[in-house]
This record gives structure tokens, sequence and C-alpha cells, in this order.
């Protein structure tokens, strides 16, 4: 019996020691990137960031904040990603096969972060800096995921589809025809 | 009587490893999770687009930093000094705030300002002269930021303050490290290997 128990007790001590350890953070590197990326829309968009801090059952009365910000959101294709294969030329007729469109970057600049209201409880502190780039943070992700439903990607494709069209005018072509993947785009020129 | 005592023990146990199980499992919360204070979700409120801009922006190098800017401040809260006023010393306490950035600056070529007396081509030759590099964006978002130090209180408009130092420091360091020469360099070999495809064989810039 005694054995029974101190078998229990090992299986106790055992599963007590397995703690699941946190995977360490990716360290990154610091440096110069060389890059590729042809940005051909910028979105300019605002929201209202809204949250209240009463979730917490042993902290009495409520906080409330309310902020506004703005972010401006890049988009546009990887140059790099064009190869030879994707360049069919026919005298003055040339067919260029592109990347699709990707978002590139979002820019949320510290002065766009505005607080424009909050309401703190007489025994609750103010929301501290962390805090706030916090919930600011949260806002980025929101905009981030929106980013194909605002549609800035549709955009950046018939815009770099324009642009490309037109330099290929300007070099010397007088048939251009662009294809994003496998997908036919004809620009509309006017 | 021993009997009893080993039963009351044996039970005794088998809840402790049910309890350890459960928490290994994730079913009951541990006690930090009971006193740790719940986290602030902002609600989704819509995206509202402001503007819509054109862009022609070949983006050729980008510079990725990590850089600390601070502000300090006599403390308001500092009685000592007004209740003791000693000539030609300085304040005990200070309030300081510090931050830590990890950011981004990009640049390259923009190739809006290609204008068509900037393009020359003979045959399968070209001359092309392109518009020097230029920083395009400096990216230090908020969750970017992570607050090393904070006494005092410190308005938003201050921390803004402090974030743009942080964001003019990244931009003089890459800089420094020679962000505009890549760029440009790198804006150069790409066009030259676009315009190889695209079928002219001697290119030169100016």
């Amino acid at each position: 019996m005694v054995k029974l128990f101190s078998f229990f007790l090992l299986c106790a001590l055992v599963l007590a020691a397995c703690r699941r350890s946190e995977p360490n953070e990716k360290e990154e590197i610091l440096a110069l990137k060389e890059m590729s990326d042809l940005a051909t829309v910028e979105y300019v968009v605002t929201k209202i960031i809204r949250a209240s801090d009463d979730k917490t059952w042993y902290k009495f009365g409520d906080r409330k904040i309310l902020m506004s910000c703005q972010a401006t959101l890049k988009a546009g294709i990887d140059f790099s990603k064009i190869s030879e294969n994707d360049i069919t030329i026919h005298g003055k007729e040339i067919s260029l096969r592109l990347p699709h469109a990707r978002l590139m970057s979002l820019n949320m600049k510290p002065e766009d972060l505005k607080v424009e209201y909050q309401e703190i409880g007489i025994l609750r502190s103010d929301f501290s800096t962390q805090e706030r780039d916090q919930l600011a943070a949260q806002a980025q992700k929101q905009i981030e995921g929106s980013a194909e439903a605002l549609g800035i990607l549709q955009t950046s494709e018939t815009n770099a589809a324009l642009f490309i069209t037109n330099l290929l005018k300007q070099l010397g072509y007088e048939k251009v025809r662009i294809n994003f993947g496998s997908q036919e785009t004809t620009p509309n020129l006017n | 009587m021993r009997k009893t005592l080993i039963r009351y023990i044996a039970i005794a146990i088998t809840l402790v490893l049910l309890f350890i199980f459960a928490r290994q499992m994730k079913w009951i919360p541990s006690w930090s999770d009971i006193f740790s204070p719940r986290p602030v979700v902002i609600d989704n409120t819509p995206i509202l687009i402001k503007e819509i801009n054109e862009l022609s922006q070949l983006t050729t190098v980008t510079a990725y930093d990590e850089v600390v800017a601070d502000s300090f401040r006599v403390a308001k809260n500092d009685m000592l000094p007004s209740l003791f006023p000693i000539p030609g010393v300085l304040p005990v306490s200070m309030d300081r705030i510090v931050l830590v950035g990890k950011g981004r600056v990009t640049a390259g070529i923009d190739l809006k300002k290609i204008k068509e007396e900037d393009i020359h081509i003979d045959k399968d030759s070209i001359c092309l002269r392109l518009p020097a590099a230029e920083v395009f964006d400096a990216i230090l978002n908020p969750a970017d930021f992570d607050t090393f130090a904070e006494d005092g209180e410190w308005t938003p408009e201050a921390v803004t303050q402090v974030k743009i130092k942080a964001r003019e420091k990244m931009i003089r360091r890459a800089l420094q490290q020679g962000l505009l020469t890549r760029a440009d360099a790198k804006g150069k070999q790409l066009m030259e290997n676009f315009l190889g495809g695209i079928g002219f064989s001697k290119i030169h810039f100016q």
C-alpha cells in the first residue's frame, strides 16, 4: 500500500513539474534589407478606439477611454517576383504577368493617435502609456484584418496595371496586356 | 483504524491528482489567473476611408532598427525644493519616461517623378534619368513601442512628443547607415533588370 502511495505521489510531482514553457520571442535581425516592392495605392483610414475596463472583479469602479486614430495603408506588387517567363514580346506588343497585390505597410503615426475622452473612477488609476498603446495595437490589428474588405488590393492591382501600361507605352510598346496571376486585366486608360 | 486512515489518505491523494490534472488541462483557473486583471478589449468600431492616393513608389531598401527615446522633468509633487529651497542645488526627484521602439524606415525611388524627357530611346538602347532615392516611411506603430519606465504623470501629448523623437532618431540612424545610397543602387539594378527583360540590351542611367 505504501508503494502505491509513493507511486501516486511521484505521479503528482511529475505532473506538477510538467509546466508548459512559453516559446521564446523570435529574435529579429536589425539591419538594412533590400526590397523590390512597387506600392501603387495608399489608403488613409480613420477609426474610433472605444474600450472600457470593467471586467476585473476585484477592481472597484470603471475606466473608459475613447481615442481616435488615423492609419495609412500601402499596397502594391512585389517586383522581384516578375521573371523572364512572365514577359512575352511580339514586335510592338507586350504581355506581362504580374504577381497579385498585397498589403505592404500600415503606418499609425504617434501624432495621429489622440485621446478624445476618458472617464476614470475615483478608485482607479489613469490609463498608462503601455495600456493606451495596447489598445491602439488592437485597433491596428482590426485595420490590418479589414484591409481586403476595404478593397485596397483590387485598387492596387488596377493602379499597377495602369502605371506599368503607361510606362511600357512611353518605352515604345503600342499594345500592352497585363495579367495578375492567371487572370487578365485590361486597364481603362481612356 | 489504520485502514480508515489509509482510505482518507488515498482519497486526498486522488483529489490532489485530479486537481493537478484539471489544472494541466486548463479546466480550472490557477490562483494567478483568478487574481490577474482581465484584458481590456476594444469595441469593433467601423473603419472609415478618408483618402485614396495613387502611388508609384518603388521601395528598394528597408532599415530595421530599435531606438530608445526619453524625456525628463522635475517631479510636480516634489515638495522638498519648495519647502527647503537651497540655491544651486538640483531638485531631488525627476519624472521620467523611457520608451523603446522597434520599427523600420523604407526608402526607394518615386517612379511617378519620371517625366517623358527623362527617357531617351534609340532602337534597343535606353537612357533613363531616375529620380534620387528618398525616404518613404518611418514606421513606428503603437504595437512597436515598449514602455521601459514611466515615473510621474505624462499626458498623451507629452508621450507623443517622445515617440516623435524616437522616430526622428530612427530616420537619422538609417540615413547614417547609407540608406539612400543603397536605395539608389538597388533601384537602378531593379530598373536595369526590368528594362533588360522587356527587350532593351543597352541600358544607361544619367
